[in-house]
Parts: structure tokens; C-alpha cells; sequence
């Protein structure tokens, strides 16, 4: 009798079961092969062919796996489990993919870039590209293992009884976030931060061909800001990263725009009210410029002018403006929908 | 899928939760895995060797089933006999089999021959 296929066979089943159950499965199916075969050839001895045709009858080892793995275990992340881990990639994927390729460049700005336009040009494109391809496949990999420890280990995310108190109430159209309005909103603070700290000379006015473009901003100083607009960028990015997961204007929500506008705007004080934030040049080209034209009649003259002359002032101004409309609207539309959710109830 | 898939996929999902009302009620005298399968059969429900082994494990862990080796015989043989939790739990299947069962053949009697 050719002991070593059924050897083989029962080593193939039991090599991927679990160590505890190994000895005792193996066992069983010895033991089950023995009954199959006696019941086919009775007391003669089976022959190779015989004990080919009862482990065919038995199934693949593959298929005998599966079976005494049982419903459970069949897959790394399952069920509730998987809907987490898809919700939890969607958010931080993007997100991942936006903010390496900053901190890429921030990393060229300070360590500098070599001077070879060549050299420049792929340095630059293999950081960029490398890694933020990298920094995407630790993101997953990371997500992936930790699901598929609690998936392992079972962990409860929701208690049933929680699940039906925490039903969400439907947003109103009006209410609802739709998932590009805050990635939109974090590519373009990452674009406008990476222009302003990196190339903050794109930002300037056009002074005729004699004098040429000027930048409005003095660059040595901006980069020297780089704490405070860094600190400003992670704000915006966590003010659109709380819209991205909640999906609609809730108090929530207002409460994290109304956080994050304090500290950026207390980042843009500390930047744009610097005293030497602006270009020297700018505000010596602007005040000639302005004199020329005759829109500045000695000091204090036409408010315009004024303002001109102090463009940080103004931007400043706007931003808090634009952040101070944004907060109102934020509550004024998450009080419309719990006020709606009191009605109901 | 075809017609053939279909109905083989519906018979395999009525059998799975026939068979463990079937494993209960046989192994009130202990048996071991060949010898129930030949039972199962002659009872007319034919169940696999690879299905029915690791289900006998599966209630086993569950307290449904005990077993123990015997090795008295020409060869050792693991023979399972349905615990006290297996028979109360046994006795609410069958319960509910019964109306189940009755509810329809109600149903379906007029309507298949």
C-alpha cells in the first residue's frame, strides 16, 4: 500500500490549518482514507490506483482546507469590517496623495535643490512621483493591517443596540457635502501654500517694460514663516478633512471651521502683519507708480492709494472676511438642521 | 448562471441546514465519521466525507457533540456522540422543523407533484 501519497495528502490538508488542530485532523482523515479504502477493496490490499481514487472522491487538499476552515476566516477583511476600511481609504488616501507632495517641496526648499537644470528637473520629478507612490502604498498597507487585526481579533465597532440609536438623520440637499467640494478645497490650499512659501515670487505686478515684474512679497522672509503658513495649511486641511467625513453641515462641523479660521487667522497676523513681509521694491515701484498717476496726494490722501501701498492689510482684511462669512454659514446651516431635527421629534 | 447552477446552488443551501438536524438526531449512540455517512446515506441524505468531518468538529466545539478515540478495534476509530446541550437544542429544532415541514407542505402540496 502506497503509504507516502496518503502521507502526502494528509500533510498538503493539514499544513494550513491552524498548529492545535493539526495532529488530530491528521487523525480523522488517516483514519477516513483507512474506512474508504476497506470499504472499496475489502480485505485485499488496495493498490496505487485504488488509493488515487479515494483521495479524488476525498476532494483536494485545497477543497478539505476550506471546508475545516469553516465560514469564518475565509477573508483578511470582511463584512462591517470592510466598510469601514473602504470609508477610512477614501478619506485618507486623497488626503495622503495632497500632502506628501507638499512636504516633498518643503523638503526642497530647505535642503535646496541642485543647481543643473537636468539634475534639478529630476530630482524633483522623482521625489514628487516616488514619494507620493510611496507614501500612497504605506497609507493602504498601514489601513489593510490594522483592519485586518480586528478582523482577526474580532474587535466590535458597534454594539447593534448603538447602531440604531446613532441612525443619522437625512441632510438636506442644501446640508449635504459632496466629497469634491472638500478635496478641491485641500488641493487648493496645499497649491496656494506651495506657491506662496516656494515660488512667493509668482505673486507681483507688472510695472511696464522698464521696471519689469516685481514680486509684492519680500521671499527670505516668507520662507523664514514657514511654522506659522505650515500651521496654517494643516487648519484648512483639517477644516476640510471634518466636511469629508461628516458629509453635511452639522455642529460638528461649524465648531471645527470655527477652531481652525482662529488659528489660521491668528497665523495670518503673525505673517502678514511681519513688518518686512512686503518686497522693499514693491512698495517703492507702488508709491511712484501711484504718484505718477496722481492718486496719492500727500499723506493720507486717497484711501485707495493707502491701501494699495499696504497690500498685506488688505489681504489680510479679505481673509478674515471670507473666514468670517464661512463660520456663520457653517452654523447658521448645521442650527437649520437641528432645528428641523427637533421639529420631528 | 444557468438553470442547473441555480437549482444545485438553492438544493445546497437546503441541505446545510437540514444536515445538522440529521447529525443531531443520529448520534444519540455514539458513531464514528465513515459509519454516519454510510447511515446518512442509506436515510437517503447524502452528505461528503470533506463536508461532514469538519462539522463534526464545528459542534464539537460548540458543546453539541463529545468524542473519543477507540482504539480497541483493528484500527482507532473517533466515535461522536450528541451531548445534553445537543439534545435540548436538538429538541427545539425538531420543533421547529415540524412546523416549518408543515407550513409547506401546505404550501407547496396543491401545487407540485
Amino acid at each position: 500500500m502506497n503509504h507516502e501519497l496518503i502521507d502526502r495528502y494528509v500533510y498538503a490538508v493539514t499544513r494550513s490549518l491552524p498548529l492545535k488542530d493539526r495532529e488530530e485532523v491528521a487523525r480523522e482523515i488517516e483514519s477516513l482514507i483507512s474506512d474508504m479504502l476497506e470499504e472499496r477493496c475489502g480485505a485485499i490490499t488496495p493498490t496505487d490506483k485504488d488509493i488515487r481514487v479515494v483521495l479524488a472522491e476525498l476532494g483536494t487538499p485545497q477543497e478539505v482546507v476550506m471546508q475545516y476552515s469553516g465560514e469564518q476566516n475565509q477573508a483578511l477583511i470582511s463584512g462591517t469590517y470592510f466598510l469601514y476600511y473602504k470609508r477610512i481609504l477614501k478619506i485618507v488616501l486623497p488626503i495622503v496623495a495632497v500632502a506628501i507632495p507638499f512636504a516633498v517641496m518643503l523638503g526642497f526648499i530647505f535642503d535646496g535643490l541642485p543647481a543643473d537644470p537636468s539634475e534639478m528637473f529630476s530630482t524633483i520629478f522623482s521625489g514628487l512621483i516616488g514619494g507620493t507612490i510611496g507614501g500612497i502604498i504605506q497609507a493602504f498597507a498601514i489601513i489593510t493591517l490594522v483592519f485586518a487585526i480586528l478582523e482577526r481579533k474580532q474587535v466590535v465597532l458597534d454594539e447593534d443596540g448603538e447602531l440604531l440609536m446613532d441612525l443619522p438623520t437625512i441632510p438636506k440637499v442644501e446640508e449635504q457635502i459632496g466629497p469634491w467640494e472638500p478635496i478641491l478645497g485641500i488641493l487648493l490650499s496645499v497649491l496656494a501654500t506651495t506657491v506662496f512659501l516656494l515660488l512667493p515670487q509668482l505673486i507681483g505686478f507688472w510695472f511696464g517694460d522698464q521696471i519689469g515684474w516685481i514680486p509684492v512679497f519680500a521671499t527670505t522672509v516668507i520662507r523664514s514663516l514657514w511654522l506659522p503658513i505650515a500651521i496654517w495649511l494643516v487648519c484648512g486641511i483639517f477644516k476640510e478633512a471634518v466636511k469629508l467625513i461628516e458629509g453635511r453641515y452639522s455642529m460638528r462641523v461649524a465648531f471645527a471651521i470655527l477652531g481652525a479660521n482662529l488659528v489660521t487667522f491668528a497665523c495670518a497676523l503673525l505673517v502678514l502683519l511681519n513688518q518686512n513681509i512686503l518686497n522693499p521694491e514693491f512698495s517703492l515701484h507702488i508709491k511712484a507708480f501711484l504718484i505718477s498717476e496722481g492718486l496719492l496726494v500727500g499723506s493720507g490722501g486717497n484711501f485707495i492709494a493707502d491701501l494699495l501701498v499696504q497690500v498685506n492689510i488688505v489681504l489680510l482684511a479679505l481673509l478674515a472676511f471670507a473666514m468670517i462669512i464661512e463660520t456663520v454659514t457653517a452654523f447658521v446651516k448645521a442650527l437649520r438642521s437641528s432645528t428641523t431635527i427637533a421639529q420631528i421629534e | 448562471m444557468g438553470k442547473d447552477e441555480l437549482v444545485s446552488g438553492f438544493i445546497l443551501e437546503l441541505r446545510r441546514g437540514t444536515v445538522v438536524l440529521a447529525v443531531l438526531a443520529r448520534l444519540k449512540s455514539p458513531t464514528y465519521g465513515y459509519q454516519l455517512i454510510k447511515e446518512l446515506a442509506d436515510t437517503g441524505i447524502a452528505i461528503e466525507a470533506n463536508t461532514l468531518y469538519p462539522l463534526l468538529r464545528r459542534l464539537e466545539s460548540q458543546g453539541l457533540l463529545e468524542s473519543s478515540w477507540n482504539t480497541d478495534g483493528a484500527k482507532p476509530r473517533k466515535y461522536y456522540v450528541t451531548t445534553d446541550l445537543g439534545n435540548e437544542v436538538l429538541k427545539e429544532l425538531r420543533k421547529h422543523w415540524k412546523e416549518v415541514s408543515t407550513s409547506m407542505n401546505d404550501m407547496l402540496g396543491t401545487n407540485v407533484t
